[in-house]
């Protein structure tokens, strides 16, 4: 994906023409992180397609006010694609109102060395199985790098809800890959 | 914060892992279809497959545009034969019955053998045009006493000639009649005021070596076009004998009086031989009819001799012009006959083998028949041609048209991004377009045309706006829900090719500016999109209004099927070639519009453009 600033005007401009070729281009460029980045969001891989082919036409519908000086290509239609993975799973949000003291600063809530060694299947299985807001928000911040600030705006949400979802997502997470070890060794 | 961010990383390096199970391609079909519902392609073919640059193209282009200019030049020399062809028929028409008048004898005649008789005849016919003419003009009209009265010395003038020659002169000498034409003889001189010369002969080897400094002449005649001939031998014979070939140069040199006379007396020949030039064409070939018809009529009997002696047999004193005329005139002759006689004495010089090697090819006896069968055509046409020359392009018609072609850029449609060109040649930096222009000259200051710019790239940019849009979507329950944009404002740029037709009167200051001004029809027949937005949009990628605007926003398009404007400009003119520099602004407004709405915009731009003027007025 390591467009040059000319193949990527080049693109941008074809699919601004409403060009086929170009938006096919451009489509099967981004298809791999855009689905990834679907899967993660979303709790089953036809969500995650039906997500993508959604999040792909706003690309397309709105590339026009990309400006190929103010940013990445990939950066700007990822944001587009996890916006609208959010939406597709908007209505199955079900947000904490509790307030929430966050305690856990543990930033490495898994350990890098036992991240690396773990399968992204693995990884991905597990998130998924995350309640929906927790998943969302886990993925936010853990993996896309937002803050809370950033996700309370995105999601309407107060920053401690969303620190208490992220709490809840990294121990549930813990949980399950602990149970994964555990399964895996009983093998 | 760096540990975030690395961590971060981390976890995306990790799910990149991730293998994307679906198919790209049949996701893309599906993708595809989505495309098709929401953004259909719904703009016109030409503008989604632009014509891409390819050599094929441009060679054609290139072929049509050779072929035109050829065709456009092959016409205009037709035309311009067939005028000066015309114009050469109407004043050989109107030249026959004044040569006829002298006798009967048939116009022109084309084969050797007509013209043997022909020559025949004119022993008892008229002075052919040549000496004629040449001493009319260096006798300032008047006649020539020797021409006029020596018929006897011409026929042995021209029997040394002929002798070796042709069969011509035996037919002169035997017509024994006066060469004289009529009307240019001096009705009051004596028919035979001066006797037969009986020294023709030794005059021609007194005059031997007259042949190799006037060799130049010969040569001239053979090669250069016969004016220069004479003016040639001029400059021979004024000549110091630096060789010392000839002493006999230095006679001729004896009758020169001075070198503005013989000067004169050239340029006079010079002028009439180069008429006879423009009139028919002719070759060098009627030199020899010059210096023939001198020996058969007029300057033969009297060369070596003084001028008083010329004025004694003349009965009157010639002028100036006239004695030098002639003297240069029969040293030319002179010089034929040593060429003829004297073979191996012309040989001396190269350029003497070279016409004497004509000669006993026998194509010597040729050529003068070929003259004296023109000559009488030349007779007037020396008189009638030259006006007519003059006038040419007075007359012609279409001498007050102009054409150019003109490359030309507009400041505001010309200097886009490259990817945004598609002019007919295809992608280029600067987006130029090409034009082709007629005018015609009213007169020398005033001139109206047209012409025909194709493919002028414009930039059209501009707004419109809708007070408020409404759409309806069903939410989960099929409930009908209304949704209300607010005022909405869509701006628009597009890229239009025209095709513009401008109808010009311009009016030339001096000859070098000029400006013009007029309107012009622009017929747009392209057009791209280079920005289309919608407004106001906080949140372009998460919006619900977007997907339900957004196909109606890119569908904006220019409705014109025509568009009328104004434009003015200098034109600095230089040789063929012009530079233009204009202003031009729409007089109507061009609409754009979607279905959310429509605007109007008024079009602006300086147009540069280089030109050359493939046809252009004389003198202009």
């Amino acid at each position: 994906m390591d467009l040059s600033k000319k193949q990527v005007t080049t693109l941008v401009k074809g699919c601004i023409g409403n060009e086929r070729p170009a938006q096919e281009n451009l489509y099967k460029l981004f298809y791999a992180p855009m689905l990834r980045i679907c899967y993660r969001y979303l709790k089953s891989n036809d969500l995650a397609q039906g997500a993508l082919n959604d999040g792909f036409l706003k690309v397309f519908q709105n590339i026009k006010n990309f400006d190929t000086e103010k940013g990445e290509l990939a950066a700007w239609v990822s944001t587009i694609m996890i916006r609208t993975a959010i939406d597709h799973n908007r209505k199955e949000f079900k947000f904490s109102a509790e307030d929430f003291d966050d305690q856990d600063t543990d930033e490495y809530f898994i350990d890098p060395q036992v991240l690396g060694k773990l399968y992204a299947e693995d990884l991905l299985r597990n998130i998924q199985s995350l309640p929906d807001a927790t998943r969302v928000i886990f993925n936010l911040s853990v993996i896309d790098g937002y803050s809370h600030k950033e996700i309370g705006e995105q999601l309407q949400i107060g920053v401690s809800t969303s620190r208490w979802h992220l709490s809840e997502a990294k121990k549930k997470l813990r949980e399950l890959l602990q149970t994964d070890n555990t399964k895996r060794h009983e093998r | 914060m760096k540990d975030k961010v690395w961590y971060t990383k981390l976890w995306q390096d990790k799910l990149l892992e991730l293998p994307a199970k679906e198919d790209a391609d049949a996701s893309w079909q599906k993708m595809q279809g989505l495309l098709d519902k929401n953004l259909p392609v719904n703009t016109p073919a030409h503008i989604r497959k632009p014509w891409r640059f390819g050599g094929t193209h441009l060679l054609t282009a290139a072929k049509i545009l050779v072929a035109s200019a050829v065709l456009y030049y092959g016409g205009t020399k037709l035309f311009k034969a067939t005028q000066h062809k015309k114009t050469s028929k109407d004043t050989t028409q109107q030249a026959r019955p004044e040569a006829d008048t002298g006798n009967n004898i048939p116009y022109p005649v084309k084969t050797e053998r007509d013209t043997d008789t022909t020559i025949s005849k004119s022993g008892t016919r008229q002075q052919p045009l040549a000496a004629d003419s040449i001493h009319t003009k260096a006798d300032n009209n008047t006649a020539n006493p020797a021409k006029n009265n020596n018929p006897g010395n011409a026929a042995q003038s021209s029997n040394t000639v002929n002798n070796q020659q042709t069969q011509l002169t035996p037919q002169q000498n035997a017509a024994g009649k006066k060469l004289i034409n009529p009307k240019t003889s001096n009705p009051l001189k004596p028919a035979n005021a001066v006797p037969a010369n009986p020294q023709v002969p030794s005059i021609h080897q007194k005059y031997a070596g007259v042949s190799k400094t006037t060799n130049t002449l010969q040569i001239n005649k053979s090669v250069n076009p016969i004016h220069t001939g004479i003016a040639n031998s001029h400059l021979q014979l004024t000549k110091p004998n630096s060789q010392g070939k000839s002493a006999a140069v230095n006679k001729v040199s004896n009758y020169q009086q001075t070198a503005n006379t013989l000067n004169s007396a050239s340029r006079n020949n010079l002028a009439l031989h180069q008429n006879k030039q423009y009139t028919t064409g002719n070759n060098s070939n009627n030199n020899y009819s010059t210096t023939v018809q001198h020996i058969a009529g007029v300057d033969i009997n009297t060369p070596g001799k003084t001028n008083s002696r010329v004025k004694d047999k003349a009965g009157q004193a010639p002028t100036k012009n006239d004695s030098l005329s002639k003297q240069l005139l029969a040293s030319a002759v002179m010089d034929k006959n040593n060429n003829l006689t004297d073979a191996p004495a012309a040989q001396k010089t190269g350029q003497t083998v070279a016409v004497t090697g004509n000669i006993k090819n026998g194509q010597s006896s040729k050529t003068p028949i070929i003259i004296k069968n023109r000559t009488p055509r030349n007779t007037t046409k020396v008189r009638l041609t030259k006006p007519k020359k003059s006038n040419y392009f007075a007359k012609n018609k279409s001498s007050q048209f102009e054409l150019d072609v003109k490359i030309s850029a507009n400041s505001n449609g010309s200097f886009t991004a490259k990817d945004q060109n598609s002019n007919f040649y295809g992608k280029s930096g600067i987006d130029v377009f090409f034009g082709l222009a007629g005018a015609y000259h009213i007169n020398k200051k005033i001139a109206i045309g047209f012409g025909i710019n194709v493919l002028s790239p414009k930039v059209i940019s501009g707004n419109y706006t809708n007070s408020n849009y409404q759409y309806i979507t069903l939410d989960d329950t099929g409930k009908r829900i209304v949704h209300n944009t607010g005022k909405i404002t869509i701006s628009g740029t597009k890229k239009i090719y025209t095709v513009d037709i401008p109808v010009i009167a311009s009016y030339a200051i001096d000859n070098y500016i000029s400006i013009h001004a007029g309107p012009v029809i622009s017929i747009p027949v392209k057009q791209n999109t280079i920005k289309t937005t919608l407004s106001p949009l906080s949140n372009t990628a998460d919006t619900t209004v977007v997907p339900k605007v957004a196909p109606y926003v890119s569908s904006t398009a220019i409705d014109n099927k025509m568009s009328l404007s104004f434009t003015g400009g200098v034109r600095v003119n230089i040789n063929r070639f012009f530079i233009d520099a204009d202003y031009m602004r729409s007089a109507s407004a061009y609409k754009i519009s979607s279905a959310l709405g429509s605007g109007k915009i008024y079009y602006q731009t300086v147009q540069f453009g280089i030109g050359y003027k493939l046809f252009k007025p004389k003198g202009r």
